[in-house]
């Protein structure tokens, strides 16, 4: 009788003691890649603005670019760690043929998502500019990595 | 007394019989005045009124005044609401194209590239020097999530 009451008991509280989904639970780290195309202008200047739209995914870090002249993170509000959007912005006053030309990645932006939804972007350019402060047409698009 | 000289009857005054009879009593002498006096001042006045009113005369340069006047008003009118001077955008506008951006900023480092004395309109920070700090608070405007970026 002992026996089959500790079996009843061991059945009924297994659940409790399970292991939650590994999947729901998991905490990931990504990449997202800003790139920039100015086509034949060389770029000198830009401000973009990025936002996680549903909420899946915050922001934990910014990093600069591939081309020497925006290396160096860009300009952002601190305020927007731990966050969904953030607004970045970097120009180089370099000669023009010190400047990246055609796709260049302008910057990384480090998120934090939390379980299996995957995060969606949104990349809004505000302005960019040539060597001499002229608005250039300019198309931004991000691309992303999973790094951990 | 009429044209002729003749006294008119004296009228009954439409009057409290209080005042009326108190009037009576006022002593008040007689002044003869001469018919050719009263003749003199009816001719007078006949002919004055007589005369025919003569119509005004249009006056082109009272038109071309008048119409000056409007247009000096209007203009100064327009002028006060669309005022595009420099109070009219925010003091990081540099370029005054309505929002504070990175392209303010990036013109004020190009400046400051180029020359080492700038105005002090470009001291956007207040500190009395023109220098990187002006385009780092530019730059630091520009990025600020909760900002009105109009300027």
């Amino acid at each position: 009788m002992k026996l089959w009451l500790t079996i009843l008991i061991c059945a009924l509280a297994a659940p409790l003691f399970a292991q939650q989904p590994v999947e729901e639970s998991r905490i990931r780290f990504r990449a997202v890649d800003i790139y920039i195309d100015s086509a034949n202008t060389p770029l000198a200047a830009y401000q973009l603005e990025f936002t996680v739209t549903n909420g899946v995914a915050k922001i934990v870090g910014i990093e600069g670019g591939a081309h020497q002249a925006f290396h160096e993170p860009p300009f952002y509000d601190p305020k927007a760690m731990q966050q969904e959007r953030v607004i970045i912005a970097a120009f180089s006053t370099e000669d023009s043929k010190n400047l990246p030309k055609g796709k260049t990645r302008v910057a990384t932006i480090h998120i934090q998502t939390i379980g299996i939804e995957q995060p969606a972007y949104q990349l809004k350019l505000e302005t960019a500019a040539d060597s001499g402060g002229n608005k250039i047409p300019v198309t931004a698009s991000a691309k992303e990595e999973e790094t951990q | 007394m009429n044209e002729n000289g003749q006294q008119q009857p004296e009228q009954e005054l439409d009057a409290p019989s209080k005042l009326a009879s108190a009037l009576k009593h006022v002593s008040h002498p007689k002044l003869f005045v001469p018919p050719y006096v009263d003749a003199a001042i009816f001719k007078a006045a006949r002919q004055h009124l007589d005369k025919p009113v003569k119509p005004r005369r249009f006056r082109p340069w009272m038109l071309w005044s008048a119409l000056t006047a409007a247009c000096a008003l209007i203009l100064c009118a327009v002028r006060l609401f669309t005022a595009s001077g420099p109070s009219h955008y925010a003091r990081e506008d540099l370029n005054h194209d309505g929002k504070v951006d990175i392209l303010d900023s990036f013109a004020l480092a190009r400046e400051l590239k180029s020359s080492k004395h700038l105005p002090a309109i470009y001291d956007v920070n207040g500190d009395g020097v023109v220098d990187e700090r002006d385009v780092l608070l530019i730059a630091t405007h520009a990025v600020q999530l909760n900002k009105d970026n109009g300027s």
